[in-house]
């Protein structure tokens, strides 16, 4: 709780200096590139792996991406990349 | 490149059964396996492709938390490739004697890259180079870089800057040329303007100087236009400026033979090829000389070069010998003067420069197999130029007294 204050705390820090939140903070990025690809930084683990469905913990909210014929590409304790036929990629809190 | 890598650090295709795959991804995410190209099989594994640190790991999470198994489906890359050959002592021995070689070649040079030069020709500079001992085949480590460099400064004095930075065994060597002062405007030396060509002058303005000249005057070439001597009081001399426009006719000429022969590929080649090194060729052809009786020769030269940019002593060459035949071909009267007349055209407004052609007339003669075309223009330029005058004219023009 207390944890998740100090974030909170420092998140609103960083927006008031308008600083991007990603380095400090472990804030996901999401990059999507032409409807084929999708980079997601800063995750927590895979919580469902699919050909047509793929949920990507971010710590603070879900990445979900939705698709068909959809792979992981590469992956590492850090970021991981998705390929294949993406339709959506929807963000759950 | 990073195929490259990869192959050179070796990978191993692995499969993982576990109940759930995205139990063993998060497992092997949080323990550092970084993998690529996860895929699942119809049995409801996942196949992953790791690197040597990464498939000991696996093994080891395996081991200790029991969530998946490993197989291994296939193994790629350097070092499986080496421990598969580990008795074959005379492979292992080529293969060290090659990279080897290799790495001694980079301490050559093989390879000199001059950029940043105009006017001055790279021949000229790698020619003085060659004279400090950088040259091709020269050893990279005992070149006193600063020495040559302010060496070369003499040598050349067009050069303001020069610098040597060596690649591996490519040296590339980067120059900035002097920017040539103006020719600074004196107003002490006397200098008339006169005629550089013939002409009838149609415009005058005279900056400096008195004009010696009006419109409607004919001058011819060396016609004094602008004077710099001013008959004021005693009179004094100056540096006349100003510019003199005239009417000008140019005539040039160019011609073409009549009978020709034109070249049309057969489509027949050959290519052979052959391989330098060092400085010697090794052909791998045994019959030299011309295949055809009528044939191009294009050449080809492709040096070998590691991933980074290092030069190697090896170039491949590719010789392709294309046959044509030759036609008697005789050109008409109308092709011949549309393509001199053209060609004349270029050459006109070349020579006139910022002058402009107020009208042209072609002529057209054949005599013995030749045709020629002649080009009579008009034109409207500038034809003053500016020189200082001799001893011998400012002491006639000089006033009296001075």
């Amino acid at each position: 709780m207390k944890k998740d204050r100090a974030a909170r705390g420092i998140q609103r820090a960083a927006e008031a200096l308008e600083l991007p939140g990603e380095p400090g903070l472990g804030v996901p990025r999401v990059t999507v590139t032409g409807g084929s690809r999708v980079h997601v930084e800063n995750h927590r683990g895979l919580l469902e792996y699919g050909p047509e469905a793929i949920t990507v913990n971010a710590g603070t909210l879900l990445v979900k991406v939705r698709g068909s014929g959809l792979e992981i590409e590469a992956m590492s304790d850090m970021e991981l990349v998705v390929s294949g036929t993406v339709r959506a990629v929807e963000f759950v809190s | 490149m990073t195929g490259l890598l990869t192959f050179l650090k070796g990978s191993v295709r692995v499969e993982l059964n576990c109940r759930y795959a995205e139990r063993a991804i998060n497992l092997c995410a949080r323990n550092h396996v970084d993998f690529t190209d996860l895929r699942r099989t119809p049995e409801g594994a996942v196949r992953m492709t790791v690197g040597i640190g990464g498939y000991a790991a696996l093994r080891r999470i395996s081991r200790e938390t029991g969530a998946f198994t490993v197989k291994t489906v296939r193994r790629e890359g350097a070092p499986f490739l080496l421990w598969r050959v580990r008795r074959r002592y005379a492979l292992l021995a080529g293969l060290a004697l090659c990279a080897a070689a290799i790495a001694a070649s980079t301490l050559f040079v093989w390879q000199i890259d001059v950029a940043g030069n105009e006017t001055v020709p790279s021949s000229r500079i790698l020619a003085a180079l060659r004279e400090e001992g950088v040259d091709i085949g020269a050893g990279t480590l005992g070149i006193p870089r600063r020495q040559v460099e302010n060496r070369m400064l003499l040598k050349i004095p067009e050069l303001s800057f020069i610098s040597l930075n060596t690649h591996g065994s490519r040296i590339e060597v980067l120059v900035r040329e002097k920017i040539q002062k103006p020719e600074l405007y004196d107003p002490d030396v006397p200098t008339s303007v006169f005629a550089e060509k013939a002409g009838i002058v149609t415009d005058v303005l005279a900056l400096q100087g008195v004009a010696k000249v009006k419109p409607g005057d004919a001058v011819t070439a060396g016609d004094e236009l602008i004077s710099a001597f001013v008959p004021l009081g005693k009179g004094r001399l100056t540096h006349a400026a100003g510019s003199v426009t005239a009417r000008t006719w140019v005539e040039l000429s160019a011609s073409t033979p009549v009978n020709f022969r034109k070249k049309t590929a057969t489509g027949e080649k050959k290519t052979r090829r052959a391989i330098i090194l060092g400085g010697k060729r090794i052909n791998f052809y045994f019959t030299g000389g011309n295949p055809y009786a009528e044939c191009d020769k294009i050449t080809v030269y492709k040096k070998l070069t590691l991933p980074g940019g290092d030069v190697l002593p090896v170039t491949f060459v590719r010789e392709t010998w294309e046959e044509y035949e030759s036609q008697e071909y005789a050109v008409t009267v109308q092709e011949a003067e549309r393509i001199l007349s053209s060609r004349l055209l270029w050459e006109l407004e070349e020579r006139i420069g910022s002058g402009s052609v107020v009208s042209t007339q072609f002529e057209t003669a054949e005599e013995s197999g030749v045709i020629t075309v002649t080009l009579r223009a008009e034109c409207l330029e500038e034809i003053g130029v500016e020189r200082p005058l001799t001893g011998e004219e400012t002491a006639a023009l000089r006033p009296e007294g001075e």
